[in-house]
């Protein structure tokens, strides 16, 4: 039989996962690890403290890349794929380059999602998503006072308590989006405010964003922002922050020939509808009966166990992915649900 | 190397042919300068003349004077993947690589600069071909771009890198000047908007200042200005790689000076030529490159038995025959001091830099005139194309000796001797057309009027007379002066021609450690300075020699003088020997 | 600029290399045709064969009336495809190609032509005189315009029998004025009506008049009365009140006649019409609005910018969900869904869903609008006549005279679909009428020049279509949501075009071998060839290509990977790249005009 060419996309923790589980049972088979982002492996629930300064960025590195070169690992940092031939086996790279497989593994991961009613100004948000977001966010910090925070999710939480601990103001704007892809009820949201508002941040709740513009900022050289609110409100702020959750990161396979709805759709084996690709972490969307939904994973643990499960079936065992367990983060007695994501409630 | 104090770093522009890394290099050297920085540039090139192969410039750029090019790049720029791919392994630590993001079409695996950036390297992707067409309406400006790129990168002053892209375009036509600092501008634009910097190389915090009597020249070119300085009235020559361009600039300037220049229809006329130039009591040079000289090799015994003054320029490449035609060597020192039948000496001279090749050029034909005898300057491909920055020498060159032309005088022309004994073997000669003067003039072994005579008597007196000239010539030449640590060395080290450069940058970086180093580099190679040898040997405790050929040419006659084993550096990378290579070889020796 | 081969006296090569004449060419050969298919992909694709490079052309050059008599000539509604045309050809663009960027946005410079046009009449000839023939054509949608329009031109007396008080079809009554303003259709009806066209309003097949009828007043009749019949849910509580179907939503709409739609609004369907339904059901004051589709997103087949614009104006769309009820008690409070999983394909190509055991649920809603659909109703065809007819996959009948064409032959298509079905209906209804042929597809090949195209345009980004500020659309039905392109975008856009009805050829005789061309082609479709071949036509070649000079008979321009850039052309020394302007047209045929390319 001819060698396998395994290639993974991405480069977290259920790409690694996969990847030396695949490394364990084929041995001398190639691997190709292609990532978007030309930082190694790292703990993202860290990124915080690359933000606040209290972690150098080598100090959140899970693995460097040596790592990689000892197992044989051909390791492709900063290079994105661009579309993906099914029948000729062969990716397309953004930088005009393509790489063919034999066997393909999405771990592509998810994007931070912008609603589409905030598209025209979207390029005035901040996101934090990568290693490279962190450090423009650090960056801009700088000359930063008051930041703005929209949406919600459990990243947004975090960094508003490491932005209030650096000695900012924040504003925390929670709409009709807020910690999607949750419903908030109004008792809940309000629970919400009330322990923003005791960390000190300032809470505006059932208000939008109905435009932004970009004015100049405190500091020579910088930019403010001025946002207009659906309640007519206007906000003076230096930064705004989007936190609106995150999607899977699939649209460089549309018209692929792989069914793609909100993920990538797999089956519980983590097998795509072709035969030599699976998919795993937060792009797979995975029809569950123990929830009867289709779920996206959320977190650390539930990706590496899938990244495990997909291995293993891509080296001809079988494996199921079952049911995710249930893990909630604790927001000062307010439980919220951090293992999945149902794609519809 | 980018060393913390100072500005220091090596780029590697490579492309295929026709892809203008070259010219991306020269504006590069020109801008860097004009800059007021040192650089030096070596060009790497195919051996054919039209072709796909590899091409790269090479240019180090540093705020103090360089001894070598570097042999590890701070950047590469691809104007070809392909081809830079095979740079990768040339590249320092940390290393930045310049790629057109944006190539029109797709690559196969691994035939992507792209696919091997990885962390320790920094990879800027610039859309170079986009941005050309942009800018030009074709994809030949990619190199310009690539320029406008790293002058935003690394913070090069832009205004010196349009002057030297407006010079060298005005010629062809405003507009295309103007489009192609279009592209410049595109690019740098590209590069402050849209690149973050990752790197810490930066120009603009510390540029020396601008030095308006800097040129940028070439051995070559430096050979070529010599000429006219030295009142060259004949160059004759047949093109060979890497001769051909002093021929290319003396066709053109000669002629303006009354001389005149002859592209014969081989080697072994074109000496011949100047043979005819030099016994007419004008000065007549040739230039080659190994295979040539081997061609010359009988003419070249006719100038040394007529007593002929010529200058034979030999670029050396790599051999036998035509061999590499574009690959550095100095593998000819054999052919030009013991490549004559007979007991034939010849005077051999080997610059160590461009500066020393204009010097050396002009003693040259001091030396031809002086002794009476063809003279072989030894240059190399690396040195005849490297670029330096230099000021034109002037005035004195006394450090290598006083040498006067000795003409008969007409007066005593009575029985006319042209090949009389004397106590310093040179006889005094005449031009042709002196009233009185005349003699013959061949091949023949000759008595002092210049008749024929075979008697064993007359041809050791003649030998004899021809080797007392070779030894007046040594005396006259000042022994080379030791560099680096006086008295006992833990090593000395001993080379010549264009690995000097490299032999001093190990120097410099040896006595930075607690190691006594030092360095003899002789310009006149043949005759040798005997003694100045024996006592540098006596002092180092390891003697090596270094040079650029296999077999150890002139190691061989290192150790025929000092009678001791000395430590061979003899290798042929196909570029200048790095001077890592010695430093290592010197790190490694017992003491 | 191109040379003259005949100043060289290569004239034609003996060698057989079949690019040597360079006088124009009419050719109708199949060949020629496959040429067109695979380099001008764009016209290819459309239904009714646009000239799409043509009058991108023009717009580049500010010829707006040439441009928009070019699409007028294919497409015969520029104002109105200009807006809601499904663009196939923009799917089928060549700057679209993968490692080329994005298409180009031919629909929008339509628009931009039929915008900016000045004047207000197209100047329109009648080609053929009278012929005193007579056609009745039933249904003023689409096809029954372009219908009728191709059979005025070919000079035969043509009634239209409209059901409605207004002409246009589903264009009136089925898109929202928001998409398609009244105005822009009421002006393109209207040329057809000063053509001479009559038109009977309020006349309803079946009701008022019978198939039976017309083919007593007329020597042909043209059956194009849509789609009409919706299909039906079959689900239970399809009678509760908020219950709309689609069509009839938006007829109401456009009427005037705004329906009462409640704060929570669920659209089932996935074209067009669900879309429009929801963005209405929007403006007629709904807050929450959902489309639900069985499938999921990627592969709906309305276009991306109408999906973002539905999600922009917060619609949501809910994928893999199956109705199963629609719940309440007198009026809608919800519907049952189970969720999908997707299958195989089926019969028409299309992915298969199966709805999961025991996935079920329940969205709340008051309102709910089923858009899956129409059918046509072949009742109508038989109106009058002692027995059904019988029709050919072209729209003839077994009844003498009788013809059907568009949605009413296809089934629900697009607009452009049903133009391009009624273009060729029409011309064989005028065979029926005439005997012979007098309107065909042909391919031209003219003399070229260079265009001047720069390599840069081929970089220039898509132009965005500006639209109107999300709080000034709400307001009432009317608004227009997208404002049209700029004058400024127009060229951009228009400059983005590669142009593929260019031809670059090499004519080898005058060629020296320099290879510049190649050096400079970006696309690497110049190559070396060790044989060119004629494949028949004027412009189909078979190359083998060769990297060997021991082997190469020739050089050659890969047209297929060419992108027009036009490179090789000016650098070119001896000037022996030419260029040849290819064409496919429709033509009224003049006997004797058309050589068979051989």
């Amino acid at each position: 039989m001819a060698s396998e060419h395994y290639v993974i996309i991405g480069n977290g923790v259920a790409a690694n996962a996969a990847v030396d589980i695949l490394r364990q049972g084929d041995p001398d088979s190639r691997i190709t690890v292609i990532s978007r982002e030309f930082f190694p492996f790292y703990y993202r629930h860290k990124l915080r403290f690359v933000i606040s300064e209290e972690l150098q960025e080598d100090q959140i590195v899970v693995r460097p890349p040596a790592h990689y070169r000892e197992q044989n690992i051909r390791l492709r940092l900063g290079q994105e794929v661009q579309r993906v031939d099914l029948k000729e086996k062969t990716l397309y790279l953004k930088h005009m380059e393509k790489v063919h497989f034999t066997r393909l593994l999405l771990c592509c991961g998810g994007w931070p999602r912008i609603p589409e009613v905030h598209y025209t100004y979207r390029h005035h948000f901040t996101i934090v998503k990568g290693l490279s977001h962190a450090r423009e966010f650090k960056e801009k910090l700088a000359g930063v006072k008051r930041v703005l925070m929209v949406g919600g999710d459990l990243v947004s939480l975090r960094i508003t308590e490491t932005l209030l601990r650096m000695g900012r103001e924040v504003l925390f704007l929670i709409d009709r989006d807020s910690f999607w892809p949750l419903t908030l009820t109004d008792e809940i949201r309000t629970e919400f405010a009330e322990r923003l508002t005791k960390h000190g941040a300032e809470v505006l709740i059932d208000d939008e964003i109905t435009g932004i513009e970009e004015v100049a900022g405190i500091e020579e050289g910088t930019s403010g922002y001025e946002v207009t609110t659906r309640r007519e409100k206007r906000i003076s702020c230096d930064l705004v922050g989007a936190f609106f959750g995150l999607v899977p990161n699939v649209e460089f396979l549309f018209s692929s020939g792989l069914d793609i709805d909100r993920g990538i759709l797999v089956d519980d084996h983590l097998q795509s509808r072709n035969p030599d690709v699976y998919a795993a972490g937060d792009c797979a969307q995975i029809w569950n009966p123990a929830i009867n939904n289709y779920w996206v994973s959320i977190g650390w643990e539930n990706a590496r166990l899938l990244g495990e499960v997909a291995a293993r079936n891509m080296l001809g065992e079988s494996a199921t992915a079952g049911a995710p367990k249930e893990s909630a983060l604790d927001y000062e007695g307010l439980k919220i649900n951090t293992s999945w994501w149902h794609i519809y409630d | 190397m980018t060393e913390l104090n100072g500005i220091d770093v090596t780029f590697r522009i490579c492309g295929a042919a026709g892809d203008g890394s070259l010219a991306a290099g020269s504006f590069l050297n020109r801008a860097a300068a004009r800059m007021g920085y040192h650089i030096m540039n070596i060009d790497l090139y195919p051996a054919e003349i039209r072709g796909f192969g590899k091409s790269v410039a090479h240019t180090r750029i540093s705020d103090r004077p360089v001894q070598t090019p570097g042999s590890l790049a701070d950047c590469l720029v691809s104007l070809n993947d392909l081809h830079a791919i095979t740079e990768l392994d040339t590249l320092a630590e940390g290393a930045v690589i310049l790629y057109d993001s944006k190539p029109p079409n797709y690559v196969e695996e691994d035939e992507a600069i792209a696919g091997f950036i990885e962390p320790g390297m920094i990879g800027y992707g610039i859309p170079l071909g986009e941005l050309s067409s942009i800018a030009t309406k074709s994809a030949r400006s990619r190199n310009i771009v690539a320029l406008g790129a790293l002058s935003g990168i690394f913070h090069l002053p832009s205004e010196y890198l349009r002057d030297a892209i407006r010079e060298r375009f005005t010629r062809k036509s405003e507009e295309i000047a103007e489009s192609n600092i279009r592209a410049f501008d595109l690019g740098l634009e590209y590069a402050n908007t849209r690149l973050v910097k990752a790197d810490a190389i930066d120009f603009e915090e510390r540029v020396p200042g601008a030095r308006d009597d800097v040129v940028i020249v070439s051995g070559n070119e430096a050979v070529a200005r010599a000429c006219l300085d030295a009142g060259v009235r004949l160059y004759a020559g047949y093109p060979i790689t890497p001769a051909t361009k002093i021929m290319e600039i003396l066709a053109k300037e000669l002629p303006k000076q009354g001389g005149v220049v002859v592209q014969t229809e081989d080697e072994i006329s074109a000496i011949g030529h100047i043979i005819g130039g030099g016994f007419a009591g004008k000065r007549s040079i040739t230039a080659t490159s190994g295979p040539g000289l081997s061609l010359m090799s009988e003419f070249l015994n006719l100038a040394v038995m007529a007593e002929v003054p010529v200058v034979v320029v030999n670029g050396q490449r790599g051999g036998p025959s035509t061999g590499l035609p574009t690959k550095t060597e100095q593998s000819d020192l054999n052919i030009a001091v013991f490549g004559g039948s007979g007991d034939s000496p010849r005077p051999v001279l080997a610059p160590a830099d461009v500066t020393e090749c204009h010097k050396l050029t002009v003693k040259a034909f001091e030396v031809a005139e002086a002794f009476q005898t063809p003279v072989i300057l030894l240059t190399d491909l690396f040195l005849a194309n490297r670029v330096e920055d230099i000021t034109w020498p002037e005035g004195d060159l006394a450090i290598w000796g006083r040498y006067e032309n000795r003409i008969a005088d007409p007066v005593a022309a009575e029985d006319f001797k042209r090949f009389v004994i004397t106590p310093d073997g040179v006889s005094p000669r005449s031009i042709p057309g002196t009233p009185g003067l005349h003699y013959p003039a061949t091949g023949l072994e000759h008595d002092e009027r210049g008749m024929p005579e075979y008697s064993p008597e007359n041809h050791l007196r003649m030998t004899e007379k021809r080797y007392l000239k070779f030894n007046t010539l040594r005396d006259a030449w000042p022994a080379p002066v030791p560099e680096g640590a006086d008295g006992e060395l833990d090593v000395g080290i001993i080379s010549w021609g264009s690995t000097i450069g490299s032999a001093r940058e190990a120097l410099e970086h040896l006595h930075t450690t607690d190691m006594n180093a030092g360095g003899l580099f002789p310009r006149l190679i043949w005759p040798l300075h005997e003694d100045a040898l024996k006592e540098f040997s006596s002092r180092s405790r390891n003697l090596i020699v270094a040079e650029g050929n296999y077999s150890g040419q002139f190691a061989n006659m290192v150790e025929a003088v000092v009678c001791r084993e000395v430590i061979r550096i003899t290798e042929i990378p196909a570029g200048p020997i790095p001077s890592e290579r010695i430093i290592e070889v010197a790190g490694g020796l017992n003491r | 600029m191109t040379k003259d081969t005949g100043q060289s006296g290569a004239g034609k090569q003996a060698s057989g290399y079949p690019f040597s004449d360079p006088s124009p060419r009419v050719s109708e050969h199949p060949r020629d045709f496959d040429y067109i298919r695979a380099n001008i992909p764009c016209q290819w694709a459309c239904p009714a064969h646009t000239n799409i490079p043509g009058y991108i052309s023009a717009n580049a050059g500010g010829h707006f009336d040439a441009s928009y008599l070019i699409n007028r000539a294919s497409n015969l509604l520029p104002g109105i495809l200009g807006r809601i045309c499904s663009r196939p050809c923009e799917d089928a663009c060549r700057h679209g190609d993968p490692d080329l960027g994005t298409s180009v946005a031919i629909c929008h410079l339509k628009r931009v032509a039929a915008g900016r046009r000045e004047e207000k009449v197209p100047p329109e000839d009648l080609v053929f005189e009278r012929t005193g023939k007579t056609v009745g054509v039933v249904g003023a949608g689409p096809a029954g315009l372009a219908a009728a329009h191709s059979l005025k031109m070919f000079g035969h007396d043509v009634v239209v029998y409209e059901q409605f008080d207004h002409a246009g079809g589903m264009l009136w009554y089925g898109i929202p004025e928001f998409r398609l303003p009244s105005a822009v259709i009421d002006e393109e009806v209207g040329f057809i009506e000063r053509l001479g066209v009559q038109f009977r309003y309020g006349q309803r097949l079946g009701e008022d008049f019978t198939v039976a009828d017309l083919l007593e007043r007329h020597d042909a009749v043209v059956v194009s009365a849509g789609c009409t019949r919706p299909y039906e849910l079959g689900i239970p509580g399809i009678d509760l009140k908020g219950l709309y179907a689609g069509l009839d939503f938006m007829m109401r709409i456009n009427r005037g006649d705004i329906p009462e739609v409640g704060e929570r609004v669920i659209v089932l369907g996935a074209g067009f019409t669900a879309f429009d339904c929801a963005r209405s059901a929007l403006r007629c004051g709904a807050k929450d609005v959902s489309i639900c589709i069985l499938g999921v997103e990627e592969l709906l087949t309305v276009t991306r910018e109408e999906v973002l614009e539905a999600k922009r104006e917060n619609i949501r769309i809910e994928s893999l969900v199956r109705s199963m009820e629609i719940l309440g008690s007198g009026a809608v409070e919800g519907v049952r869904f189970a969720r999908n999983r997707l299958g195989g394909l089926d019969k028409r190509g299309k992915r298969k869903t199966t709805p999961i055991e025991g996935s079920e649920f329940v969205m709340s809603a008051d309102t709910v609008i089923t858009a899956i659909g129409q059918r046509p109703d072949h009742t109508f065809s038989a109106s009058g006549l002692d027995r059904e007819p019988v029709f050919d996959e072209e729209g003839r009948s077994d009844v003498e005279g009788l013809f059907i064409t568009g949605d009413y032959l296809s089934g629900a298509s697009t607009v452009i679909e049903s133009i391009g079905s009624a273009r060729k209906t029409a011309t064989l209804v005028d065979e029926h009428l005439v005997g012979r042929t007098r309107r065909k597809a042909m391919v031209t090949i003219d003399p070229g020049e260079d265009t001047h195209r720069q390599r840069s345009w081929d970089f220039i980004e898509p132009q965005e279509m500006p639209l109107l500020p999300f709080q000034d659309r709400f307001d009432g039905h009317s608004a227009e949501v997208e404002l049209g392109l700029t004058s400024e975008q127009n060229l951009e856009e228009a400059n983005r075009c590669y142009l593929c009805n260019l031809k670059y050829e090499i004519h080898i005789p005058d060629c020296i071998y320099c290879r510049w061309c190649i050096d400079q082609c970006p696309r690497e479709c110049i190559g070396l060839v060790k044989s060119v071949e004629s494949t028949g036509g004027h412009l189909g070649t078979a190359i083998e290509w060769t990297e060997r000079w021991d082997e190469v008979a020739g050089i050659v321009i890969d047209n297929e990977r060419c992108i027009r850039c036009g490179i090789c052309l000016r650098i070119c020394p001896t000037q022996c790249i030419h260029v040849r302007l290819v064409n496919m047209v429709e033509r009224m045929v003049i006997e004797g005009e058309v050589d068979d390319g051989q």
